[in-house]
C-alpha cells in the first residue's frame, strides 16, 4: 500500500505495528517545536490522521520531544538522536553538485544533526551518508540541488523483503 | 506481509514520480542557458577562484568555474549561487539621504553635493585629520588605489584604512618584518608538490574550500603526504589531518617555538641555509637588535616540548611529532589565516611560522613555502599592495619614511614634502575618534556596524550627530545603513570592470558582464565625482574609468618590488590572471619569489640562489618572539573562551550570502557551538537557548552540542545581523599591526 | 432573577469543553503544553484521558496497551461506571451541536417524535454490532484502529489540531452532512444509531447497578395522557418513563427532568440500586402499569 512511503516521527515502530497503535491523538504534532509533523489527510482509512514528516517542507530536527508523549508507544520512548530510526537518506550522485564535479558543496554534511557520524566527508572531498543515518531529512531539506531523498524505514523494509524473494 | 508485484509497481511509480519532479526542476535549469559567458573572479574569499558568468537577456543567469584559472573550473556553493546575490531585489538603486531620522530617496546631485559640502566644511573647520576613509578588501584595486590617492594626495589626510586591518594586518606585519616585503612568496601550485602541510589557525575546509579540496586531493594522490592541523576545534579540516593539535587558544607561540626547539635539538635544521640567508633579530627596549644563532638557540632552550605541552594542553609527543614531520618532509607548506592573524600577538605568530621555514630551509622551493591565506578577494591586490592603509603608501612604502614619501610625491607630481608625514588612524582608532576628532567619513564596500570588534562601542559613535557618514554600498539591508547620513548605490561585482588580487599574488580581471540596476553607479565614478566636488586637484585624478586608473598604477608599480607592469588590461583580458612580479608584457608571471631564476626582481647574475631583497642585507629575519597569552583570558567570572569565525556557506556579515534562498534555508540563524562535556555539565541540550555574557555584551544563541570545540571553548559565527556576535568580542589590538583579537575573549556560558 | 439551573450548567459544560478543545492546539503552538491531544487521547497536566474504544482497539489489534492508555481509558470508563454516559451529555461537542440542531428543527416544526422501543434497541444493536465486528476484524487482520474514523468528538477536536498545524480535515464535511440530515429529519441519528464510542460507555454503566440513573415515580407524574412533557423534551426520542430502553441510549442529560411539570418530583436522578421507593415501575410482565401509548 502507498502508505508505506510515509516518513514517520522518530522512534516510530515498524509501519504495521505503528499503525496498530497510532490512535491519531495528535500529541506528537502538538509538541513538535518546529512544525515538522503533519497529519495525513488523504483517503486511505488506515493512515488517515497519522503523523508524518515531509523533509522538504520541514525536516525533523531530532529534538526527540515527541517519542515520550505518544500515549500508546506507537513511537517508542527513545531520547537518543541516534535511535530515531526513521529511515535513511540517499544522495542522488547524478544530481549532487559535488559528485557531478563542478561545485564543491557540503551543505548536507554541515547541517546533519549527526554530523561526522551519519554524513562524513570521505577524504574531505565527498559527502557520504553512512549506516548511522536515521533519516531525519535535514540534509534533504537543505540540499541546494534537491539531490537527496529520505527513504522511510517502511520502504526499506519492503525493499529488503523484495530482495528476499517476496517473503514476509 | 511482503511486497507484492502490485506494491512494487506502485513503489516504482511513486519513486519515478518523485525523481521526475526532481528532474523537472533540473530541466528548468537547462532551459536557462546563457547567451554569453564573461570571465571574472568570484566575489567571495581570498582564494580568488576564476569564474565564467553566464549572461542571459542582460542578467546573470548562472555562474560556473573558469577552467583556465587555478581552480580548474571548480567553485564552492557560494560562488556558484552568485546569480541570486547580484539579482537580489534588496539592491540599492537610488541614492539615499537621511532626513528627519529616516533614509529617503534622493538624486545623485543632492547626495554628491551634500557629501562633498560636508567634507569640505570639515576640512576647512578641522583640517585633514578630521576626514577619514574606510575601505575594503572587497573593493576593486582601482577603487582602493583611487580612494587612497584622493585622500592622501588630494586631501592630505592619512586617515585611510580598510577592513583588511581586521583580517590581514598581522600577516602584512609578519611578512614585512621577516622579509621586508609583503605577500607570500609561493603560490597555490605549491600545494601540488608539498609533502607536508602545516595548517595552523585556519579552518580551510570551511573558509577556503577550493584550496582545501586541492590539498585533500593531494593527500589522496600520494599517501605519504602528511597533514598537521593546529586548531582548538576539531574542524572538518582537522578531520583529514594525520596529526591534530587542539591547543588552548592563544598558545601557538609556545607551540611553534617548541617546534623550533625540537628541530634544532634533532639537528633537522638546515644550517647551510640559515647560515647564509637568515639574520636573527629581537626587540630590545622597543628597538630591533641583531642576534646570533647561539642567542636564538639559547632563547629556544626555554621552549622544551614539555613546557609548551603544559601551556598548550597537548601531549609533548605531538609537538615533537609535528616538528619532525615538518622538518623531515621533502617539501613543507604552511597555511594559516585568522587563527593567527586576529590576535594581539598576530605579527609574532606570523613570524614564528616563517621562522620554521627559514631554519629548515623549506622556503622558496616548489612545495616549500610559508603561505598566508587571505580572507577577502582583494585584500592583497586592492589594499595591501596599493598601500591603502593608514601607515602605508603604494608599493610597500611607509608614510613615516621620508624617502618613501618623496618617491610618491615625485610619482604623483606633488611638491616635495607635501604629503602628510604623520601616519593616520588605524581602523579601531578611526571609529573611536568618529564624532570627536574625526568628523566626516566615507565608507566603501564594507559593513563595520557588524564586523568591528566590541561593536557597540563604535556604533555609539556612529550614532553621534557630530559625525557625517557617507557609505557606498550595494545592499539595502547592510547593518551600517542604520547609521549613514548619505548612501550611494554601488555597482556590484561584474557590473563594472576591474581587478581583484587574490591571496596567491594573482591579479585577475573581472570583466563587465551586466549593467547595474536602477541608478547604481560604479564606485570609481562615485569617488571621482566626489573628489572633483571636494576640490581635489584634477591633475591628480585624470581618470575616466577603472582602466585609466589601472594604467597609472601599473606604471607606478614598476618602481617597487610589487612590479606588475607587464599586466596590461589587454593581457588580463586574454588570460585568467597573472602572478606578480610581472615586469614585462612577455613575462609569464612569478610562482616563487626571492629565488633567482624564478623571481624577476632577483637579478639573473645575483651570486646567491636566494635573495630577500626586501631587507637591506638581503637576508630574511628570524625573530626571537617569546610566548605571550591573549589579552583577555578566562577567569572565575568568565570561565570560557569565545572564538568567532565562519561557516562554509555564509560569508562574513551575510549581506550577500543571505540573499541566496538555498543558503538562507540551510543557515538561517547564528548558533553557538558548545563542547558536549561542557554542555552536559551546564545542562544544555542540542537546540537549547544558551546565554553568552562577556564584559561587553550579552547574547542568546541556539546551542549546537558536539565534539568540535575543545572543553572550555565556545564558537559562534558572525553572519547573522540579528545576532551581532561582535557585541561580545574584545577590541584589544596587536601593538604592531593594530589588528584586533577577534579570536579570543572571556565569556560566561549558561543555559538561557 | 432565576438562579441558573442544571440545564444551564450542562450547556456551560458542553460549551466550555468545546471551546477548550478548540483552544488547546493553539495553546500548544504558543508553547503551552500543559494540555495536549484530542478526544482520542489527551494529556491534562500529566493525567492521561482517552477514548476507551481507542484503547480497546489497540489492545485487540496489537495485543497490548501501555499503562498510560489503560489509565486514560480506565478513567473514562470509571466515570461512566459511576455517572453513566455523562461524556455524551456534558462533554461531547458533537452532542452539543446535535442538540442545538435538534432544538432548531423543533422550532422549525420538523417532524419529531418518540422512537419506538424497537428502534432504540435496534440502534444499540447496530452500534454494538459495529464495535464487535470492528474489533474482530482488527484482531484477525492486525488493522489500525479504524473505528476512530467513526468518532465524531474526535473529528471536532482534530479539526482544530489541523487548523493550528495546517491542513484540511475533509471528513468534517461528513459531520456537517450528518447534522444537516438530523436537522431535516428532526431526529438525532448519530448518537443512537451509529456512535461506536458510546457503546462502551453504556455497557460500562450497565455493569454497575449503583450507577447514576434517571428514576421515574409515576405516582407523582402529573402530565395528562398524550401530553408528557418529558417525552417531548427528550432530544434522543426516548420515553423517560420506560426503563427498558433507557440503559441503551439515555445519557443522563436531564432535559426531561427540567421539562417535567414538577421538576425533581416525578423524575429524579439517583445513585444506587433501584429499591421499592426509588423503583421504576416494573413492566407489564410484572403486573405493573401498561406502557402508555404516546
Amino acid at each position: 500500500m502507498i502508505y508505506e512511503q510515509m516518513l514517520r516521527p522518530p522512534g516510530a515502530r515498524g509501519e504495521r505495528e505503528f499503525l496498530k497503535r497510532c490512535i491519531q491523538c495528535g500529541q506528537c504534532g502538538q509538541i513538535c517545536p518546529y512544525g515538522s509533523i503533519v497529519f495525513e489527510a488523504g483517503f486511505n482509512p488506515e493512515t488517515f490522521g497519522t503523523p508524518r514528516i515531509a523533509p522538504r517542507r520541514v525536516p525533523c530536527y531530532l529534538c526527540m520531544r515527541c517519542p515520550p508523549v505518544c500515549p500508546t508507544e506507537a513511537l517508542l520512548p527513545v531520547t537518543a538522536m541516534a535511535r530515531a530510526d526513521m529511515g535513511i537518506a540517499r544522495i542522488d550522485k547524478s544530481r549532487c553538485y559535488t559528485y557531478e564535479g563542478s561545485i564543491f558543496c557540503k551543505t548536507c554534511h554541515e547541517k546533519c544533526p549527526l554530523r561526522n557520524q551519519a554524513i562524513v566527508m570521505e577524504k574531505g572531498l565527498f559527502p557520504v551518508i553512512t549506516e548511522a543515518c536515521v533519516g531525519c531529512g535535514v540534509c534533504e531539506n537543505v540540499c541546494p540541488r534537491k539531490a537527496i531523498l529520505t527513504i522511510p524505514k517502511a520502504r526499506l523494509a519492503a525493499a529488503r523483503d523484495r530482495w528476499d524473494g517476496g517473503g514476509a | 506481509m511482503g511486497c507484492t508485484r502490485r506494491e512494487f509497481i506502485k513503489y516504482s511509480a511513486a519513486m519515478a514520480a518523485l525523481t521526475f519532479l526532481g528532474y523537472g526542476c533540473g530541466r528548468k535549469e537547462a532551459e536557462a542557458t546563457p547567451d554569453t559567458w564573461v570571465k571574472g573572479v568570484c566575489r567571495f574569499c581570498g582564494t580568488g577562484c576564476g569564474v565564467m558568468v553566464g549572461v542571459r537577456n542582460g542578467k546573470v543567469a548562472m555562474v560556473k568555474g573558469d577552467p583556465n584559472n587555478h581552480n580548474k573550473g571548480m567553485l564552492c556553493l557560494k560562488g556558484a549561487l552568485l546569480a541570486s546575490v547580484i539579482n537580489s531585489p534588496d539592491r540599492l538603486t537610488t541614492p539615499l539621504i537621511r532626513k528627519g531620522g529616516t533614509l529617503v530617496k534622493a538624486t545623485w546631485e543632492e547626495a554628491l553635493d551634500l557629501t562633498a559640502t560636508r567634507f569640505k566644511q570639515t576640512l576647512e573647520q578641522f583640517g585633514p585629520k578630521a576626514v577619514a576613509y574606510y575601505g575594503s578588501g572587497q573593493a576593486l584595486t582601482e577603487e582602493s588605489y583611487l580612494a587612497n590617492k584622493i585622500f592622501k594626495a588630494g586631501l592630505k589626510s592619512n586617515n585611510v584604512d580598510g577592513n583588511p586591518r581586521l583580517c590581514m594586518a598581522s600577516a602584512v606585519g609578519g611578512y614585512v618584518s621577516t622579509f621586508g616585503k609583503d605577500e607570500p612568496m609561493g603560490s597555490y601550485e605549491d600545494m601540488d608538490s608539498a609533502n607536508c602541510f602545516f595548517i595552523i589557525g585556519s579552518n580551510t575546509s570551511e573558509c577556503h574550500p577550493i584550496l582545501f579540496r586541492r590539498l585533500a586531493a593531494r593527500k589522496q594522490s600520494d599517501p605519504s603526504v602528511k597533514i598537521i592541523v593546529v586548531d582548538p576545534r576539531l574542524t572538518n579540516t582537522a578531520r583529514i589531518a594525520d596529526l591534530h593539535l587542539p591547543v588552548v587558544p592563544g598558545t601557538d607561540l609556545a607551540l611553534m617555538n617548541a617546534m623550533a626547539h625540537v628541530i634544532f635539538n634533532e639537528e633537522l635544521d638546515d644550517s647551510k641555509f640559515h647560515g647564509k640567508y637568515v639574520s636573527f633579530k629581537a626587540m630590545v627596549d622597543g628597538k630591533p637588535v641583531e642576534k646570533s644563532l647561539e642567542d636564538y638557540r639559547t632563547f629556544l632552550a626555554d621552549y622544551t616540548p614539555e613546557k609548551a605541552a603544559a601551556i598548550c594542553s597537548v601531549p609533548a609527543e605531538s609537538i615533537v611529532q609535528a616538528a619532525k614531520l615538518f622538518a623531515n618532509s621533502s617539501a613543507t607548506m604552511s597555511l594559516w589565516c585568522m587563527g593567527l592573524n586576529q590576535r594581539i600577538q598576530g605579527v609574532w605568530a606570523n613570524n614564528l611560522v616563517h621562522n620554521l621555514h627559514l631554519i629548515t630551509g623549506k622556503i622558496c622551493k616548489p612545495g616549500s613555502t610559508s603561505f598566508s591565506l587571505t580572507g577577502q578577494p582583494n585584500a592583497c591586490g586592492g589594499v595591501r599592495d596599493t598601500g591603502s592603509l593608514a601607515h602605508l603608501l603604494p608599493g610597500g612604502r611607509l608614510i613615516a619614511n621620508q624617502e618613501h614619501r618623496n618617491q610618491m610625491e615625485e610619482i604623483w607630481g606633488l611638491p616635495k614634502d607635501s604629503l602628510n608625514p604623520a601616519p593616520g588612524l588605524f581602523t579601531t582608532a578611526m571609529f573611536a575618534a568618529l564624532g570627536d576628532t574625526v568628523r566626516a567619513m566615507l565608507v566603501l564596500c564594507t559593513n563595520p556596524a557588524q564586523s568591528l570588534p566590541n561593536v557597540k562601542k563604535y556604533t555609539a559613535n556612529l550614532k553621534k550627530s557630530t559625525k557625517f557618514l557617507a557609505i557606498i554600498e550595494a545592499f539595502a539591508d547592510a547593518e551600517t545603513l542604520k547609521y549613514a547620513d548619505v548612501v550611494f548605490p554601488a555597482a556590484f561585482w561584474c557590473e563594472r570592470e576591474g581587478v581583484y588580487g587574490s591571496g596567491e599574488r594573482r591579479y585577475c580581471l573581472i570583466e563587465k558582464a551586466v549593467a547595474s540596476p536602477g541608478e547604481a553607479r560604479p564606485s570609481v565614478n562615485i569617488l571621482l565625482d566626489l573628489a572633483t566636488r571636494m576640490g581635489v586637484d584634477p591633475k591628480l585624478i585624470p581618470f575616466k574609468n577603472s582602466a585609466d586608473i589601472w594604467e597609472e598604477w601599473r606604471e607606478i608599480s614598476a618602481k617597487s618590488a610589487y612590479n606588475f607592469k607587464g599586466m596590461t588590461r589587454e593581457r588580463l583580458r586574454k588570460t585568467s590572471g597573472l602572478l606578480w612580479p610581472c615586469p614585462t608584457e612577455d613575462h609569464p608571471g612569478t610562482k616563487i619569489r626571492y629565488s633567482r631564476g624564478d623571481d624577476p626582481m632577483v637579478p639573473a647574475d645575483h651570486p646567491d640562489k636566494y635573495f630577500f631583497y626586501g631587507n637591506p642585507n638581503g637576508r630574511a629575519n628570524v625573530w626571537l618572539r617569546p610566548h605571550k597569552p591573549a589579552a583577555e583570558l578566562p577567569d572565575a567570572e568568565y570561565p570560557f573562551i569565545l572564538t568567532t569565525g565562519r561557516v562554509i556557506d555564509q560569508w562574513h556579515t551575510g549581506t550577500m550570502t543571505n540573499k541566496v534562498p538555498e543558503i538562507r534555508k540551510a543557515f538561517p540563524a547564528a548558533f553557538v557551538e558548545v563542547n558536549q562535556e561542557d554542555a552536559k555539565r551546564l545542562g544544555i541540550a542540542n537546540g537549547d537557548n544558551v546565554r553568552l555574557d562577556t564584559r561587553r555584551g550579552s547574547l542568546v544563541l541556539s546551542a549546537r552540542v558536539g565534539e568540535v570545540c575543545r572543553p572550555g571553548l565556545v564558537f559562534a559565527p558572525f553572519y547573522d545581523a540579528q545576532k551581532l556576535v561582535n557585541e561580545l568580542t574584545v577590541d584589544a589590538v596587536d601593538e604592531a599591526s593594530k589588528q584586533p583579537e577577534f579570536k579570543i575573549c572571556a565569556v560566561r556560558v549558561s543555559k538561557a | 432573577m432565576t438562579r441558573p439551573g442544571p440545564a444551564f450548567w450542562r450547556r456551560a459544560s458542553q460549551t466550555g469543553v468545546a471551546l477548550a478543545m478548540a483552544g488547546v492546539p493553539f495553546a500548544n503552538l504558543f508553547g503551552l503544553h500543559g494540555v495536549s491531544g484530542n478526544f482520542l487521547a489527551m494529556d491534562v497536566f500529566g493525567l492521561p484521558l482517552g477514548d476507551p474504544l481507542a484503547a480497546v482497539q489497540v489492545l485487540a489489534s496489537a495485543g497490548d496497551i501501555t499503562g498510560r492508555v489503560a489509565l486514560g481509558a480506565g478513567l473514562a470508563l470509571a466515570l461512566a461506571l459511576v455517572l453513566g454516559p455523562v461524556f455524551c451529555s456534558y462533554a461531547c461537542p458533537y452532542g452539543l451541536l446535535s442538540e442545538l440542531v435538534h432544538a432548531r428543527s423543533r422550532r422549525s416544526g420538523h417532524l419529531m417524535g418518540r422512537l419506538a422501543d424497537t428502534a432504540v434497541s435496534a440502534g444499540f444493536r447496530v452500534r454494538a454490532g459495529a464495535v464487535l465486528a470492528g474489533l474482530i476484524l482488527l484482531a484477525v487482520f492486525g488493522l489500525p484502529p479504524l473505528l476512530n474514523l467513526l468518532s465524531m468528538p474526535a473529528y471536532y477536536s482534530r479539526l482544530w489540531q489541523h487548523v493550528a498545524l495546517g491542513g484540511v480535515l475533509w471528513p468534517v464535511g461528513g459531520a456537517v452532512l450528518m447534522l444537516a440530515a438530523e436537522w431535516r429529519l428532526g431526529k438525532r441519528l448519530w448518537c443512537g444509531f451509529a456512535c461506536p464510542q458510546s457503546v462502551l460507555l453504556h455497557l460500562m454503566a450497565r455493569l454497575n447497578p449503583w450507577r447514576l440513573r434517571l428514576v421515574h415515580a409515576p405516582e407523582r407524574c402529573a402530565c395528562a395522557k398524550g401530553q408528557s412533557r418529558c417525552v417531548a423534551a427528550c432530544s434522543l426520542g426516548l420515553d423517560p418513563r420506560r426503563p427498558e430502553t433507557l440503559p441503551l441510549a439515555c445519557n443522563n442529560c436531564g432535559d426531561c427532568r427540567t421539562a417535567c411539570l414538577r421538576p425533581g418530583q416525578a423524575l429524579r436522578f439517583r445513585l444506587g440500586r433501584p429499591d421499592a421507593q426509588n423503583a421504576v415501575l416494573p413492566g407489564p410482565e410484572a403486573g405493573g402499569l401498561d406502557k402508555r401509548p404516546e
